[in-house]
Protein backbone atom coordinates (compact mmCIF):
# COMPACT_ATOMS: atom_id res chain seq x y z
CA UNK A 1 0.00 0.00 0.00
CA UNK A 2 2.41 2.49 1.10
CA UNK A 3 4.87 1.74 -2.51
CA UNK A 4 1.28 2.50 -4.38
CA UNK A 5 1.16 5.62 -2.46
CA UNK A 6 4.90 6.29 -3.52
CA UNK A 7 4.51 5.76 -7.24
CA UNK A 8 1.17 8.07 -7.05
CA UNK A 9 3.36 10.83 -5.48
CA UNK A 10 6.02 10.10 -7.83
CA UNK A 11 3.28 10.67 -10.68
CA UNK A 12 1.45 13.51 -9.34
CA UNK A 13 4.86 15.43 -8.94
CA UNK A 14 6.00 14.64 -13.03
CA UNK A 15 2.20 16.09 -13.61
CA UNK A 16 3.24 19.03 -11.57
CA UNK A 17 6.64 19.40 -13.73
CA UNK A 18 4.97 18.79 -16.83
CA UNK A 19 2.24 21.40 -16.39
CA UNK A 20 4.99 24.07 -15.31
CA UNK A 21 6.80 23.48 -18.45
CA UNK A 22 3.43 23.83 -20.58
CA UNK A 23 2.82 27.22 -18.58
CA UNK A 24 6.54 28.21 -18.59
CA UNK A 25 7.29 27.52 -22.50
CA UNK A 26 6.20 30.37 -24.76
CA UNK A 27 2.88 30.56 -26.84
CA UNK A 28 3.44 31.52 -30.04
CA UNK A 29 0.61 32.33 -32.30
CA UNK A 30 0.57 30.82 -35.41
CA UNK A 31 0.61 33.08 -38.76
CA UNK A 32 2.33 34.48 -42.29
CA UNK A 33 5.50 35.82 -40.48
CA UNK A 34 7.21 37.77 -37.34
CA UNK A 35 8.84 41.18 -37.60
CA UNK A 36 10.52 42.88 -34.98
CA UNK A 37 9.76 46.33 -33.80
CA UNK A 38 11.57 48.58 -31.79
CA UNK A 39 11.10 52.00 -30.91
CA UNK A 40 13.91 53.85 -29.63
CA UNK A 41 14.21 57.67 -28.80
CA UNK A 42 17.17 60.35 -29.76
CA UNK A 43 19.73 58.89 -27.16
CA UNK A 44 18.97 55.82 -29.34
CA UNK A 45 17.71 54.07 -26.31
CA UNK A 46 15.23 51.56 -26.94
CA UNK A 47 11.85 52.17 -24.65
CA UNK A 48 10.01 49.03 -26.42
CA UNK A 49 10.87 46.11 -28.44
CA UNK A 50 8.43 43.44 -29.95
CA UNK A 51 7.87 40.63 -31.89
CA UNK A 52 4.59 40.94 -33.91
CA UNK A 53 3.16 37.81 -35.43
CA UNK A 54 1.16 39.40 -38.77
CA UNK A 55 -0.93 37.61 -41.43
CA UNK A 56 -0.22 38.70 -45.35
CA UNK A 57 -2.45 41.74 -46.14
CA UNK A 58 -1.97 42.62 -42.22
CA UNK A 59 -1.53 46.62 -42.67
CA UNK A 60 1.78 48.24 -40.72
CA UNK A 61 -0.29 50.45 -39.44
CA UNK A 62 -3.06 48.13 -37.97
CA UNK A 63 -0.02 46.22 -36.43
CA UNK A 64 1.16 49.12 -34.54
CA UNK A 65 -1.54 50.39 -33.26
CA UNK A 66 -2.51 47.36 -31.92
CA UNK A 67 1.07 46.72 -30.40
CA UNK A 68 1.91 49.65 -28.93
CA UNK A 69 0.27 52.68 -27.14
CA UNK A 70 -0.35 55.96 -27.73
CA UNK A 71 0.31 55.59 -32.02
CA UNK A 72 -0.83 58.91 -33.88
CA UNK A 73 -0.66 59.53 -37.53
CA UNK A 74 -1.45 61.95 -39.40
CA UNK A 75 -1.79 62.48 -43.05
CA UNK A 76 0.08 59.17 -43.35
CA UNK A 77 2.99 60.32 -41.33
CA UNK A 78 3.80 58.60 -37.96
CA UNK A 79 4.07 61.21 -35.62
CA UNK A 80 3.49 59.93 -31.92
CA UNK A 81 4.50 56.14 -31.19
CA UNK A 82 4.96 55.60 -27.01
CA UNK A 83 6.72 58.55 -25.38
CA UNK A 84 7.42 59.45 -28.31
CA UNK A 85 5.33 62.71 -29.57
CA UNK A 86 6.74 64.66 -32.76
CA UNK A 87 6.72 68.45 -31.58
CA UNK A 88 4.40 70.98 -33.60
CA UNK A 89 7.62 72.74 -34.39
CA UNK A 90 9.14 69.24 -36.47
CA UNK A 91 12.46 70.13 -34.68
CA UNK A 92 11.96 66.16 -34.66
CA UNK A 93 10.76 63.42 -35.74
CA UNK A 94 9.91 59.56 -35.60
CA UNK A 95 12.28 57.89 -38.65
CA UNK A 96 11.87 54.62 -39.92
CA UNK A 97 14.84 52.05 -40.49
CA UNK A 98 14.03 48.71 -41.94
CA UNK A 99 16.56 46.32 -41.18
CA UNK A 100 19.15 48.90 -40.35
CA UNK A 101 18.52 50.94 -43.64
CA UNK A 102 16.41 54.32 -43.46
CA UNK A 103 13.11 53.44 -45.18
CA UNK A 104 12.22 55.04 -48.19
CA UNK A 105 8.73 54.76 -47.78
CA UNK A 106 6.26 56.12 -45.36
CA UNK A 107 4.87 53.78 -42.76
CA UNK A 108 1.52 53.22 -44.49
CA UNK A 109 2.72 51.87 -48.05
CA UNK A 110 6.20 50.55 -46.37
CA UNK A 111 6.69 46.59 -47.62
CA UNK A 112 7.80 44.12 -45.20
CA UNK A 113 8.24 40.52 -44.53
CA UNK A 114 8.91 37.77 -42.54
CA UNK A 115 11.92 38.10 -40.48
CA UNK A 116 12.11 42.23 -41.09
CA UNK A 117 13.38 44.34 -38.09
CA UNK A 118 11.54 47.64 -38.16
CA UNK A 119 13.38 50.49 -35.94
CA UNK A 120 11.31 53.74 -35.39
CA UNK A 121 13.24 56.24 -33.91
CA UNK A 122 13.20 59.53 -33.03
CA UNK A 123 15.23 61.84 -34.97
CA UNK A 124 16.33 65.45 -34.70
CA UNK A 125 15.66 67.55 -37.92
CA UNK A 126 18.53 68.43 -39.84
CA UNK A 127 17.49 71.41 -42.55
CA UNK A 128 20.98 71.00 -44.28
CA UNK A 129 20.41 67.04 -44.66
CA UNK A 130 21.60 65.75 -48.09
CA UNK A 131 23.37 68.61 -48.60
CA UNK B 1 -12.56 27.26 13.66
CA UNK B 2 -11.61 30.81 13.23
CA UNK B 3 -7.78 30.13 13.79
CA UNK B 4 -8.23 26.97 11.05
CA UNK B 5 -10.14 29.74 8.74
CA UNK B 6 -7.13 31.95 9.23
CA UNK B 7 -4.59 29.42 7.93
CA UNK B 8 -6.88 28.32 5.14
CA UNK B 9 -6.59 31.98 3.91
CA UNK B 10 -2.93 32.41 4.84
CA UNK B 11 -1.71 29.53 2.98
CA UNK B 12 -2.79 30.29 -0.02
CA UNK B 13 -2.22 34.07 0.22
CA UNK B 14 1.55 32.66 1.04
CA UNK B 15 2.00 30.17 -1.80
CA UNK B 16 0.42 32.34 -4.46
CA UNK B 17 3.77 32.94 -5.67
CA UNK B 18 3.16 29.40 -7.21
CA UNK B 19 0.67 29.23 -9.30
CA UNK B 20 -2.03 27.01 -8.48
CA UNK B 21 -0.45 25.14 -5.98
CA UNK B 22 -1.47 25.55 -2.36
CA UNK B 23 -3.16 23.37 -0.05
CA UNK B 24 -6.18 25.10 -0.16
CA UNK B 25 -8.89 21.60 -1.27
CA UNK B 26 -6.56 19.59 1.43
CA UNK B 27 -7.58 21.50 4.39
CA UNK B 28 -11.20 22.04 2.97
CA UNK B 29 -11.15 18.45 3.07
CA UNK B 30 -9.80 18.03 6.13
CA UNK B 31 -12.32 20.38 7.69
CA UNK B 32 -14.93 18.97 5.92
CA UNK B 33 -14.39 15.55 7.41
CA UNK B 34 -13.30 16.54 10.71
CA UNK B 35 -15.92 19.28 11.48
CA UNK B 36 -19.50 18.25 9.10
CA UNK B 37 -21.04 20.07 6.32
CA UNK B 38 -22.30 22.98 8.26
CA UNK B 39 -19.09 24.46 9.92
CA UNK B 40 -16.84 23.75 6.88
CA UNK B 41 -19.20 25.66 4.59
CA UNK B 42 -19.28 28.31 7.54
CA UNK B 43 -15.26 28.08 7.62
CA UNK B 44 -14.89 28.32 3.36
CA UNK B 45 -17.59 31.06 3.41
CA UNK B 46 -15.32 33.40 5.34
CA UNK B 47 -12.00 32.10 4.14
CA UNK B 48 -13.35 33.14 0.41
CA UNK B 49 -15.17 36.53 1.64
CA UNK B 50 -11.50 37.21 3.27
CA UNK B 51 -9.47 36.09 -0.10
CA UNK B 52 -12.23 38.25 -2.30
CA UNK B 53 -11.79 41.47 -0.46
CA UNK B 54 -7.56 40.82 -0.54
CA UNK B 55 -7.22 40.32 -3.84
CA UNK B 56 -9.69 42.55 -4.72
CA UNK B 57 -11.91 39.90 -6.91
CA UNK B 58 -15.25 40.63 -4.68
CA UNK B 59 -18.32 40.62 -7.22
CA UNK B 60 -21.71 39.17 -7.45
CA UNK B 61 -20.79 36.88 -10.46
CA UNK B 62 -17.43 36.36 -9.40
CA UNK B 63 -17.28 35.60 -5.47
CA UNK B 64 -20.73 33.55 -6.49
CA UNK B 65 -19.38 31.06 -8.95
CA UNK B 66 -16.13 30.80 -6.45
CA UNK B 67 -18.46 29.97 -3.68
CA UNK B 68 -20.46 27.38 -5.47
CA UNK B 69 -17.81 25.80 -7.01
CA UNK B 70 -15.54 25.78 -3.21
CA UNK B 71 -19.37 23.98 -1.81
CA UNK B 72 -18.74 21.24 -4.29
CA UNK B 73 -15.57 19.77 -1.87
CA UNK B 74 -17.92 19.91 1.38
CA UNK B 75 -20.86 18.91 -0.31
CA UNK B 76 -18.91 15.78 -2.16
CA UNK B 77 -17.04 14.75 1.27
CA UNK B 78 -20.05 14.92 3.47
CA UNK B 79 -21.85 13.15 1.11
CA UNK B 80 -20.03 10.11 -1.67
CA UNK B 81 -16.68 10.49 0.26
CA UNK B 82 -18.59 10.67 3.48
CA UNK B 83 -17.06 7.02 4.89
CA UNK B 84 -13.80 7.15 2.81
CA UNK B 85 -10.73 7.70 5.16
CA UNK B 86 -8.19 6.13 2.83
CA UNK B 87 -5.53 9.01 2.07
CA UNK B 88 -5.57 7.48 -1.87
CA UNK B 89 -8.79 7.46 -2.12
CA UNK B 90 -9.11 10.86 -0.93
CA UNK B 91 -6.50 12.10 -2.78
CA UNK B 92 -8.15 11.40 -5.92
CA UNK B 93 -11.28 13.05 -4.23
CA UNK B 94 -9.40 16.23 -4.28
CA UNK B 95 -7.76 16.24 -7.76
CA UNK B 96 -12.07 15.53 -8.77
CA UNK B 97 -12.50 18.50 -6.94
CA UNK B 98 -9.91 20.49 -8.47
CA UNK B 99 -10.90 20.29 -11.45
CA UNK B 100 -14.70 20.40 -11.00
CA UNK B 101 -13.33 23.92 -9.58
CA UNK B 102 -11.80 24.78 -12.39
CA UNK B 103 -14.85 23.98 -14.73
CA UNK B 104 -17.00 25.46 -13.17
CA UNK B 105 -15.01 28.78 -12.61
CA UNK B 106 -15.02 28.68 -16.61
CA UNK B 107 -18.46 29.96 -16.65
CA UNK B 108 -18.28 33.19 -13.96
CA UNK B 109 -14.91 33.60 -15.86
CA UNK B 110 -16.33 34.10 -19.60
CA UNK B 111 -19.17 36.29 -18.19
CA UNK B 112 -16.82 38.91 -16.50
CA UNK B 113 -13.27 38.56 -18.39
CA UNK B 114 -15.88 38.03 -22.29
CA UNK B 115 -13.60 35.17 -22.34
CA UNK B 116 -14.41 33.18 -25.46
CA UNK B 117 -14.99 29.26 -24.15
CA UNK B 118 -12.73 27.08 -26.18
CA UNK B 119 -8.89 29.12 -26.31
CA UNK B 120 -9.78 29.63 -22.23
CA UNK B 121 -10.53 25.97 -22.00
CA UNK B 122 -7.57 24.86 -23.58
CA UNK B 123 -5.45 27.78 -21.83
CA UNK B 124 -6.21 26.51 -18.63
CA UNK B 125 -5.71 22.92 -18.55
CA UNK B 126 -2.14 23.24 -17.59
CA UNK B 127 -3.44 25.46 -14.24
CA UNK B 128 -5.79 22.68 -13.64
CA UNK B 129 -3.33 20.12 -13.67
CA UNK B 130 -1.06 21.89 -11.21
CA UNK B 131 -4.43 22.68 -9.47
CA UNK B 132 -5.17 18.50 -9.37
CA UNK B 133 -1.98 17.34 -9.07
CA UNK B 134 -0.53 19.53 -6.01
CA UNK B 135 -4.16 18.77 -4.24
CA UNK B 136 -3.28 15.16 -4.67
CA UNK B 137 -0.16 15.32 -3.62
CA UNK B 138 -0.95 17.10 -0.51
CA UNK B 139 -3.64 15.20 0.34
CA UNK B 140 -1.67 12.06 -0.23
CA UNK B 141 1.31 13.17 1.98
CA UNK B 142 0.01 15.41 4.46
CA UNK B 143 -4.32 14.40 5.38
CA UNK B 144 -3.47 11.82 7.81
CA UNK B 145 -1.38 13.47 9.65
CA UNK B 146 -2.80 16.33 10.22
CA UNK B 147 -6.16 14.94 10.70
CA UNK B 148 -4.47 12.79 13.26
CA UNK B 149 -2.87 16.20 14.65
CA UNK B 150 -6.06 18.08 14.56
CA UNK B 151 -8.29 15.64 16.25
CA UNK B 152 -5.75 15.37 18.91
CA UNK B 153 -5.64 19.19 19.57
CA UNK B 154 -9.47 19.38 19.71
CA UNK B 155 -9.70 16.57 22.55
CA UNK B 156 -7.43 19.09 24.37
CA UNK B 157 -9.49 21.86 23.68
CA UNK B 158 -12.44 22.63 26.29
CA UNK B 159 -15.47 22.00 24.53
CA UNK B 160 -18.08 25.10 23.79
Amino acid sequence: MKNKKVLWAILAVIVIAAAYILIAKPFTPKGDGTITVTVTDLDQKVLKEKKIVFNTGDKLVDLLQKNFDNVKMDNGMLMNIESLVTPADWSQFISIYINGEMAMEGIETLPYKDGDKLELRMTVYDPNYGK
Amino acid sequence: MAMLTVILFLQEELMNFLPNINFTILLMILYAKVFGFAKSAMMITVYLLFDAIYMGSLSPIWTTGQWIAWMVIPLLVCTVFKKTEDSLKLAFAGALCAFLYCWIMILPTMWVLHTPFIPYLMADIPFELLLAASSFLGILLLYDPLKKMLQKLMQTQPQS
